[in-house]
């Protein structure tokens, strides 16, 4: 089900203090260290009221006069979609709590160790009673560093809860070395590239990393983290060269494409924060339409993207280098399937700092996140077909969403999530001096990065 | 606006009282001289209307009180709560009379049945009866869910069970339902007519299930287009209007003829905001509603579609009752404040 996006055309209701109590829903492999991170919680925020919802089979007692107990009860939704499922169980209890006039300062609910998150999400959008009285801050995932791996291939359950969540506490650290660490942190953040992970042991964590997150608001703190696209970039390979004002060569050998996408930009510096910027609008740039360059053409750095046309077995490009300072050349592809070189005269230009970037993943089936970050502005009711098509045919497999995207004709940016079919959107703040960037994420399961863009691409007027 | 009914011209005090906390239930004595108040905080508080007084108060379930209910001879006032118990108390008095463990879970209901011989309550995914001398007469077997509503039959021979995707229908015999009446979604409302031939359920999915039970012409009907979940049903004494509400809107349903099937429903708005608690009189022809946020509407359908009165209020209504001579409407609220509002018959 999709709500309507008409409210692009309505003006934002006046922001009034958000006096909803936030509910933090936590989720876990039985282990994973979720009562300890609980009974922290209760501890260090002692002042507060907090009402904790535990699964039927908690792990051991809370120290808390407020614990309910509750039976997972998963209820479809009778509105045609597979993937519309609530929790009636969580229903019946938040009403009652409620109803409670000396209120709650904060709910937390612990889910079973094999609990799909996504119905807890969904009760949250699905019953007007409890949008209207609480907020789902986050999803507060723990994951056991010791013995995660064991099922995060094999497990739907273990891949859903690292997924859906906002905030991922990799914990029990003291497990593992430091390089299994960094592979396990990498390959979670493959499969959810917006919740921020923290890496913890006895899920020791600072309070405001893990509550009043504002995961789910739609007022401004939504802003996707660009850094969400690292694990994929359109470009293979990026380096850093000191060049001369002159004329350059770069030079190509046939390779295994009949051309290249490439980005030359200039730098102001060396420093790795420049080289970072020139990342970003790398990506950006990767998006628009590139101006094809046949061999024996040239290029300049600029904000342009070049498709180097290399069909014969040398394929030999100008560069004209206006002044001395540093620059960015990011290609698509690997510099050495081309045996690409820099060259000017006699003298063979390497670069002073280069870096290669893992190929888009192939996903199969398994969990991934998929970005979208380009510039332009959508046509409103393509995008709202777009979205509406996608989510009724593959909102099953998206676990999550999120995005802020630029409409054509709007002043203000429209940001919006969702929940496998569930869907909420509004337009929040105006641009104002800040480029119109589109950022979309989807979290899911065969998630096929390329329709998805190419649908996206569509929709740009 | 209609005369006819006239916020109480007694004075405040008589008007208003204040429990303390949220009003989780509300029960009239049969005799309509006494109301008992239950409420969060797991008080029960009983007052003499006439007098405005309250009689007696004590704490019965400390984790609060889910409900509270007068026996239909006026003899025992059953309670239920969070802490799994049943307790009777002396109406007079308030004094325990007993105290009865059904589960470790909350016990979400209880009800009496009218001819005041069986108590039933569910706690969880059983449904449990006992006799007038508290001994067990039924003990369903678990329902696919927790049960969200039971009601009993007009001739106490018969209990119906409301949970995920169905309602059970009871004799007080066997473990087993008699009669299973399917359909799809998470009911949380329960309504038999007054005559027992039609029950109807209210749907979390924002519809309305209808089953008339008679063998020559038994069927199920879906009612659709609620804007929110249907959590409130009431039908009038002659069983011909069946009230419902989802959202700010009232929809009455007509089960005239052939019942409600295909006909077009009356839409009541006046609410602005959601509507929390739907009362018709016992036997006269008004309609009571209340909202989130505190308005108490009264329709008269004969009067047409606009509220013939309308008393505004503060906090969220919780309970609304009218009293068995339909004479005061009793509202309790959020802030636990208990009002009264006399009415001239209708």
């Amino acid at each position: 089900m999709v709500t309507s996006m008409s409210a692009v055309k309505e003006d934002v209701a006046v922001d009034l203090a958000d006096d909803r109590v936030p509910v933090t829903v936590l989720t876990g492999f039985l282990g994973s260290g979720k009562t300890t991170l609980l009974n922290r919680i209760l501890t260090e925020e002692h002042g507060k009221r907090i009402a904790v919802i535990e699964n039927e089979y908690g792990e051991i007692g809370i120290d808390n006069e407020l614990v309910i107990q509750s039976n997972e009860e998963i209820f479809e939704m009778n509105n045609g979609c597979i993937c519309c499922t609530v929790r009636g169980d969580l229903i019946r209890i938040l009403g009652r709590l409620m109803a409670r006039r000396d209120s709650f300062d904060h709910i937390m609910i612990e889910t079973t160790g094999l609990a799909d998150p996504g119905p807890v999400a969904q009760t949250f959008f699905m019953d007007d009673e409890i949008k209207d009285k609480l907020r789902l801050d986050a999803i507060v995932t723990l994951v056991d560093a010791g013995h995660v791996s064991n099922h995060i291939d094999s497990s739907n359950e273990c891949q859903e809860q690292i997924a859906f969540a906002d905030v991922i506490l990799l914990n029990k650290t003291d497990l593992v070395s430091a390089a299994e660490l960094s592979a396990l942190e990498e390959k979670i953040s493959s499969m959810n590239s917006v919740a921020r992970i923290h890496r913890t042991t006895q899920a020791a964590v600072d309070m405001d990393k893990v509550l009043n997150v504002h995961a789910f608001d739609l007022d401004g703190k939504l802003d996707i983290d660009p850094d969400f696209l690292q694990e994929e970039l359109p470009y293979e390979w990026g380096g850093l060269y000191h060049l001369d004002a002159g004329s350059y060569m770069l030079r190509c050998l046939q390779g295994p494409d009949p051309s290249m996408n490439v980005v030359l930009l200039p730098l102001c510096c060396d420093a790795d924060s420049d080289f970072n910027k020139a990342k970003q609008q790398g990506m950006l740039l990767f998006s628009d339409e590139p101006a094809a360059v046949m061999p024996g053409g040239s290029l300049i750095p600029a904000q342009n993207l070049y498709a180097l046309q290399l069909g014969q077995a040398h394929n030999d490009f100008e560069i004209q280098i206006p002044a001395s300072g540093y620059y960015a050349l990011f290609t698509q592809h690997l510099p050495e399937e081309f045996t690409m070189t820099l060259e000017s005269g006699e003298t063979v230009y390497e670069a002073q700092k280069a870096q290669e970037y893992a190929a888009p993943h192939e996903h199969d089936d398994s969990v991934s996140s998929v970005g979208i970050s380009a510039r332009g502005d959508l046509d409103p009711g393509l995008f709202e077909n777009w979205i509406t098509t996608l989510l009724r045919n593959k909102g099953v497999d998206i676990f999550r969403m999120k995005g802020v995207v630029s409409l054509q004709g709007e002043d203000r940016r429209f940001i919006f999530q969702g929940v496998h079919m569930l869907f909420d959107g509004e337009p929040d703040r105006p641009w104002g001096d800040d480029a119109r960037i589109n950022q979309l994420v989807f979290i899911g399961r065969d998630l096929d990065r390329e329709s998805l863009e190419r649908e996206f691409n569509a929709c740009l007027v | 606006m209609s005369g006819l009914v006239q916020q109480s011209t007694v004075n405040d005090a008589v008007q208003q009282w204040n429990v303390g906390d949220c009003v989780t239930d509300l029960s009239w004595s049969p005799d309509s001289g006494k109301v008992a108040v239950s409420d969060a905080a797991g008080m029960i508080s009983v007052f003499d209307v006439q007098a405005g007084v309250m009689i007696w108060s004590v704490i019965a379930h400390v984790s609060g009180v889910l409900q509270v209910e007068w026996r239909a001879d006026g003899g025992v006032i059953a309670s239920a709560g969070q802490d799994g118990l049943i307790k009777l108390w002396d109406p007079a008095s308030g004094e325990l009379q007993s105290s009865r463990t059904v589960s470790d879970i909350w016990v979400d209901h209880i009800a009496w049945s009218p001819d005041a011989d069986k108590l039933a309550a569910a706690s969880g995914k059983t449904l449990i009866v006992w006799d007038q001398q508290g001994s067990e007469i039924l003990r369903s077997e678990d329902h696919p869910s927790t049960i969200t509503a039971i009601k009993w039959k007009f001739n106490s021979r018969e209990i119906a069970t409301a949970c995920y995707k169905g309602v059970r229908l009871f004799r007080m015999q066997g473990a087993k339902p008699y009669k299973t009446l399917h359909c799809l979604g998470s009911l949380i409302a329960l309504e038999w007519s007054p005559d027992g031939e039609c029950i109807c359920a209210g749907s979390q999915d924002r519809m309305l299930q209808f089953w008339r039970l008679s063998a020559n012409k038994g069927g199920h009907a879906e009612m659709k287009g609620y804007p929110e979940k249907v959590s409130n049903i009431s039908w009038n004494s002659k069983g011909n209007y069946l009230a419902t509400a989802g959202g700010n809107t009232v929809v009455v349903w007509s089960n005239k003829g052939k019942g409600p099937t295909g006909t077009a429903p009356k839409v009541l708005k006046g609410h602005r905001q959601r509507i929390t608690q739907l009362s018709y009189q016992h036997k006269g022809a008004y309609l009571a509603s209340a909202a989130q946020d505190g308005d108490i509407l009264i329709w008269q359908l004969k009067n047409g579609l606009e509220p013939v009165c309308k008393w505004p209020g503060d906090a969220e209504i919780t309970r609304l009752l009218w009293s068995p001579d339909d004479q005061i409407l009793i509202a309790g609220n959020k802030q636990g404040q208990v009002q009264q509002y006399a009415v001239v018959p209708a």
